[in-house]
């Protein structure tokens, strides 16, 4: 795997930690060695200002190559072991060979011994503070992705799918009509084709323009009147600059299915379907589906629906869209408020 | 066979009344659209076997068999496999899923058939009490049940409930002992006290109890008091 290119908080605490050790090794250097002299200045600002630097920065990329980011702590332990006390030992006999190089006498074995442990404490100084905070951002990265995942799951889930029993009664339908009368059954297959087709394609896009919507609504509609005969009565106004705007695919599709499914289908007489969609001066969208009959208190599952859209509405528009249900003159009413723009 | 089709769908009718057209044994005695229009035909006309819907407006199919005192041969049409349908105990009855293929309509037709014969052989039913082969519709919860009454060991009364004792289910009705006692056949049903009411078919084992009244052991293990009001009836019943 290659490297990632390092950020700006990488540099800095590259800058500010190799910066803070030099300084530290200087000072100790300058306050306590008996004989100062240049060459052990210069020697110490290039192995700890230069070297280690360069030497972690090598490393870093190198454990990108070989995997060891994605190695359990366990498993990646012995290995910084390892790099610990191969450049601690390495950079020793370089320091010391370096030294020699230059006239200086050869150090003595304490001392050596006192630069090697320095330098192992300063490599698993970094060590212990680079896998500290990559451990940390790998973690922030898992949580994200899970609420990214959570979220989409959330959406899918709450996104109205085709009623599979209204789906089977038309299936059962067709196949009469496929006997009976076929260019009724022909119609009758173009509007299940489409209902189908939106109903699966429908989390594409999270939101479509509400003429769509109601297109298939109309294809719904007509489905339902085969089933339901006279008893369905359907009563629509759509202000045009309503029609462009954009609303969650298969939200008032689902307001209608339930206005059908807990409405008119318990009323043995049938009754009325009215769906409205206007902007109001606000510049919100409003959308009512109303139909006749009486709110009665959520029966198991019905009231599922319901949560269902204020669950997505919240996913989609926070606090902005609002959706009630109100009984008003024999009338039941749902009714959407949505921001013509997605916040 | 008479047959009743009941779904409140006219086209869904329509394809099952096809469909039966090919059975010349089932002859269609009437359709329902509603629960109450079903009620209604299943008083006036003489049905052997009810195609029923389980979702029709304003009640469901297990209404319909909660309102009957006696169910005839069952078979359910839905348009899904539902939660309730598959909690159902379909040993005594089938169902079919819409669309309906035929094969299987005639499989479950052949299954009604067999059921149809082995409840001709038997005695019928007297007046509005149930007998021994009649079949009832037991719901609680989630689950339903058809059960014959010739299976159930014991009502046990619970206030105005009572707890159906039947191979190894205890579902809760909405009925009192006293309602019930007066539904059930004398001959199959003995009021041991208040709170029991048992078949007598079922008695495994009677022992002398407290208060020179019964104890009674019920095959499946259940024990119910015979009060000593009741001891000497229960003697005379049993008396050869």
């Amino acid at each position: 795997m290659t490297p990632p290119a390092p950020g700006r908080p990488y540099w800095i605490c590259q800058a500010a930690g190799w910066g803070g050790f030099v300084a530290y090794v200087l000072g100790g250097y300058l306050l306590n060695a008996p004989d100062r002299n240049a060459t052990d200045i210069i020697s110490i600002v290039f192995f700890n200002a230069v070297a280690c630097p360069a030497i972690t920065h090598g490393l870093r990329h190198w454990m990108y190559v070989r995997g060891w980011h994605e190695l359990s702590n366990r498993r990646r332990f012995p290995l910084l072991v390892g790099v610990v006390m191969a450049s601690s030992i390495g950079l020793t006999t370089a320091v010391v060979l370096g030294l020699m190089l230059a006239g200086q006498s050869m150090m003595s074995a304490p001392g050596a011994f006192g630069i090697a442990s320095g330098f192992a404490m300063a490599f698993t100084g970094w060590l212990t503070i680079y896998f500290a905070v990559h451990a940390r951002r790998e973690r922030d990265a898992v949580q994200l992705r899970l609420t990214m995942v959570a979220r989409e799951a959330q959406l899918r889930a709450l996104r109205a799918q085709l009623n599979p029993h209204f789906f089977f009664n038309c299936l059962n339908s067709l196949r009469h009509l496929i006997a009976t009368n076929p260019a009724r059954a022909e119609l009758m297959l173009n509007n299940l084709a489409e209902l189908l087709r939106y109903s699966l394609s429908s989390d594409r896009a999270e939101t479509v323009p509400l003429a769509d919507e109601l297109r298939i609504v109309d294809e719904y509609l007509n489905l339902e009147r085969v089933r339901l005969d006279e008893r369905l009565n359907v009563e629509r106004r759509v202000a045009p600059e309503a029609a462009r705007a954009q609303v969650p695919p298969m939200l008032v599709q689902m307001l209608v299915e339930n206005a059908i499914k807990h409405g008119i289908s318990e009323l043995p007489e049938g009754g009325v379907v009215r769906i409205e969609a206007a902007v109001a001066p606000d510049g919100r969208l409003n959308v009512l589906v109303a139909n006749t009959g009486t709110l009665t208190p959520p029966a198991e599952g019905s009231g599922l629906g319901l949560e269902n859209v204020k669950g997505r509405l919240r996913l989609i528009y926070g606090d902005a869209a609002s959706f009630s249900l109100s009984e008003r003159g024999g009338m039941v009413e749902a009714r959407l408020v949505l921001p013509m723009e997605r916040p | 066979m008479n047959a009743l089709i009941v779904d409140d769908e006219r086209l869904a009718r329509a394809e099952l009344r096809r469909l039966l057209g090919a059975h010349e044994d089932v002859s269609i005695v009437g359709e329902a659209a509603t629960v109450d229009e079903a009620e209604t035909r299943l008083r006036e006309l003489p049905v052997d076997l009810l195609f029923l819907d389980i979702k029709m407006p304003g009640a469901t199919g297990f209404d319909l068999l909660e309102r009957l005192d006696h169910v005839p041969l069952l078979v359910f049409t839905t348009a899904y496999d539902e939660f309730a349908l598959r909690a159902f105990e379909v040993n005594a009855c089938d169902y079919l899923l819409k669309p309906i293929r035929p094969d299987r309509l005639a499989a479950a037709l052949d299954k009604m058939r067999a059921l149809w014969t082995g409840m001709r052989a038997a005695p019928a039913g007297t007046g509005t009490r149930r007998s021994a082969t009649d079949r009832v519709f037991l719901r609680d919860g989630d689950r339903c049940w058809i059960v014959s009454m010739a299976d159930i060991a014991l009502f046990e009364g619970e206030g105005n409930y009572a707890r159906v004792h039947f191979g190894g289910n205890r579902p809760l009705i909405r009925t009192s002992l006293n309602a019930l006692e007066a539904r059930l056949d004398p001959a199959l049903f003995f009021r041991a006290s208040r709170r029991h009411l048992f078949n007598l078919r079922f008695v495994d084992r009677v022992d002398a109890g407290v208060d020179d009244g019964y104890t009674v052991t019920l095959r499946g293990g259940v024990s119910v008091t015979v009060s000593r009001r009741q001891a000497r009836q229960l003697r005379e019943r049993l008396a050869l």
